[in-house]
């Protein structure tokens, strides 16, 4: 082998290592940013979960009377026009 | 030449221990790489990883117009890594503390656990002990979150939804029945440890497992309507103080329960302040003699074998009948009614008649048809057979003229309910139910619940229409006048039945079976509007109202299944059948036929 050909083959060599490791680095990257995410994706599911609750929580029965009766509003009796003919 | 021999020989000995010493750690570097290798690798992963669960989310319960009635939400949960822990009693003391519980127990805690790497030592610590608790930095001890049930709407539907014990199974209700819908599937992250404990990026792609969140049920119960019957619930208990008011409206059509519920009730996030008694749902569970309210599945019997008709006059021997050792009494004392104002009036004395007539075979298979003495098969557990004596077992005539009135057998509410949408909705008998279906978390259905099949025709439909009517007449003119509405023509039975001792009674008092408590009645009514076209049936059963107060259904039962009825209607948006009030019956035939 010639010295230019095992210096070709060191060079070869050494560009293959330094695109492992440059891979490898990317990877680590890669992985922690997709663990980030996990993370977060988590966080915002519970996050979603509690807030779900909490409109559930506002939403009930319960809650708007109470907050009708705050407000003085009272439940109306229907208008005579809505009264339909009985289904047969 | 000695000298030199010497050397050589000592030398050979010397590479030959060499040799021999090398190939000993040869083969017991051979050992370990071959034969420990498996053991050393888990021992190294043991020591350089650790497992965190990731809990999921506990599905959610729906009501049917998907309002959430129980979620989950976060939790923060203490929890200790034994192997970091270096002197355990003084940590115990120390986290104890802040937690403020007995040292001794967590101290248990982490003795019990030495070989695990994940001790639970407290759930549902709020802000400020956590903060507490960080602020301490205890070695071993961590803060982390995880989802715990919530009831959103408080106690609302607590004898459906039931509750779930402290690792979040369902333990009652219908928390319990979906268990295997609502139950999640943990996942698990994978955690790499350098030497000083710090977590660093795990390369490996499998070190995280999502958690799989459980389904979404989804209730025939709605929110509102179940609303309105606790409130009314509630002011009936306000009122006539008694042991306990049970209701459910029920859409007769369907079969779908629309609400269940019993006051007083209890909070199903802390269900163990409250003793058992409360949190059973005894509208299944708790069959009761009936009263009067069982007088219409009677007559349909009669009716339908064309043993009488409406008109059909009977003499009630003026309030006082005499069979065998018996003597039958009435509220009143009647002379003539037609079968029609047996019922409107609730005479037992006609109805005693009208069973003799029909016999026990004949009354026994039409109870039978209707769904008495078996489970109704609703979709919550817990549910009772009832009793319903097998017809050998029926004395003449004394069974004979108990069972018309409602007594001698028991049936649970929801029982009752059943059988009346059958004699409202044209003779079909629904199964009722609850679980409408399951969803997964992209709405897509998983199960779908609704009935498929038509219902059984236990009475037809010319018996069902009869009865029907007569059951309007008895609101219009007879015992359930304090249910009637402005705008909807209701239809319903009131009954009022004495109370047998209770088995723990009995057994405190030592008496014998079958004994009834003196003054203890339950008042009932059961109802279904609009007549025309019935939308809702409702029973409201009164159990032990304070007899100064009152205690017959027309009293205690029937204004809170108006009210109720009033409000679900509205609700409801139920088109009116019913345009001024009136008590005549002519009139009321004018207005159904309109």
């Amino acid at each position: 082998m010639t010295t230019s050909r095992m210096v070709g083959v060191l060079v070869a060599l050494a560009l293959v290592g330094i695109a492992v490791v440059a891979i490898r680095v990317d990877q680590s990257r890669a992985t922690q940013r997709i663990q980030k995410l996990q993370f977060e994706h988590t966080d915002l599911k519970r996050e979603i979960w509690t807030q779900e609750v909490e409109i559930a929580r506002l939403r009930s029965p319960q809650a708007i009377r109470e907050q009708a009766s705050r407000l003085g509003l009272e439940v109306a009796p229907k208008p005579p026009a809505a009264v339909k003919p009985a289904r047969r | 030449m000695k000298a030199t021999g010497q050397r050589m020989w000592f030398g050979q000995v010397a590479i030959g221990a060499l040799c021999c010493c090398l190939l000993a750690l040869v083969g017991r570097l051979t050992y370990i790489q071959t034969q420990m290798r498996p053991e050393l690798l888990k021992w190294s992963l043991e020591r350089q990883t650790s497992k965190i669960p990731l809990p999921g989310r506990r599905g959610r319960l729906l009501d049917r117009r998907l309002r959430v009635l129980a979620g989950s939400h976060d939790q923060s949960l203490v929890f200790a890594d034994p192997a970091l822990i270096k002197d355990r009693a003084e940590t115990a003391t120390q986290v104890a503390d802040v937690l403020g519980v007995p040292a001794r127990e967590i101290l248990e805690k982490l003795e019990k656990a030495r070989s695990s790497r994940y001790v639970v030592l407290r759930r549902g610590v709020d802000d400020e002990t956590v903060k507490a608790l960080q602020k301490e930095s205890l070695p071993g001890i961590g803060v982390t979150n995880e989802p715990a049930r919530v009831y959103a709407m408080g106690t609302l539907a607590a004898h459906v939804i039931g509750y779930v014990g402290a690792e979040g199974t369902g333990l009652e209700g219908i928390e319990l029945a979906c268990e295997k819908f609502l139950r999640y599937k943990p996942g698990q992250r994978i955690v790499y440890w350098d030497s000083r404990r710090k977590n660093v990026v795990s390369q490996d792609p499998d070190g995280y497992v999502a958690p799989k969140d459980g389904l979404d049920v989804v209730l025939t119960i709605d929110a509102a309507i179940q609303e309105i019957l606790e409130r009314e619930l509630a002011k009936t208990v306000e009122k006539f103080k008694p042991q306990c008011a049970l209701g459910i409206v029920m859409s007769p059509k369907t079969g779908e329960v629309l609400a269940l519920g019993i006051s007083p009730t209890y909070d199903p996030a802390a269900p163990g302040k409250v003793p058992a008694e409360v949190r059973r749902n005894r509208l299944l569970t708790d069959p009761v003699e009936p009263g009067s309210i069982f007088k219409p599945f009677v007559l349909v019997g009669a009716l339908q074998a064309g043993l009488t008709r409406p008109d059909e006059v009977l003499f009630c021997h003026n309030g006082l009948y005499v069979i065998g050792k018996r003597l039958l009494h009435d509220h009143h004392p009647y002379g003539n009614l037609t079968v029609e104002q047996v019922i409107t009036k609730s005479s037992n004395i006609g109805m005693a008649i009208l069973g003799m007539r029909m016999g026990n075979q004949l009354m026994h298979d039409t109870l039978r048809a209707l769904g008495f003495g078996r489970r109704t098969g609703i979709d919550l557990p817990g549910e009772d057979n009832g009793l319903l004596w097998p017809v050998e077992r029926w004395q003449t005539p004394y069974t004979t003229t108990s069972v018309p009135m409602g007594h001698e057998m028991a049936m649970t509410p929801i029982q009752l309910a059943t059988a009346f949408c059958a004699l409202v909705n044209g003779g079909r008998l629904p199964k009722p139910y609850v679980v409408a279906g399951v969803v997964d978390h992209s709405g897509r259905v998983v199960e779908d619940r609704r009935p498929k099949d038509e219902f059984p025709q236990v009475v037809d439909p010319a018996t069902a229409e009869t009865v029907k009517q007569i059951l309007v007449k008895t609101v219009n003119e007879g015992t359930g006048k304090p249910s009637a509405l402005e705008h909807w023509q209701v239809l319903g039975k009131t009954g009022t039945a004495q109370m047998p001792y209770s088995p723990e009674d009995r057994r405190r008092l030592g008496l014998k079976k079958g004994l009834y408590e003196p003054n203890a009645y339950l008042g009932s009514f059961l109802a279904a509007a609009p007549a025309s076209d019935p939308e809702v049936v409702v029973l409201v059963m009164v159990r032990k109202p304070d007899r100064r107060i009152g205690y017959y259904g027309g009293t205690v039962a029937a204004p809170a299944v108006k009210a109720i009825l009033q409000q679900v209607l509205a609700y409801l948006n139920v088109p009116h059948d019913r345009v001024k009030p009136t008590t005549d019956s002519t009139s009321l035939a004018t207005d159904l036929r309109d």
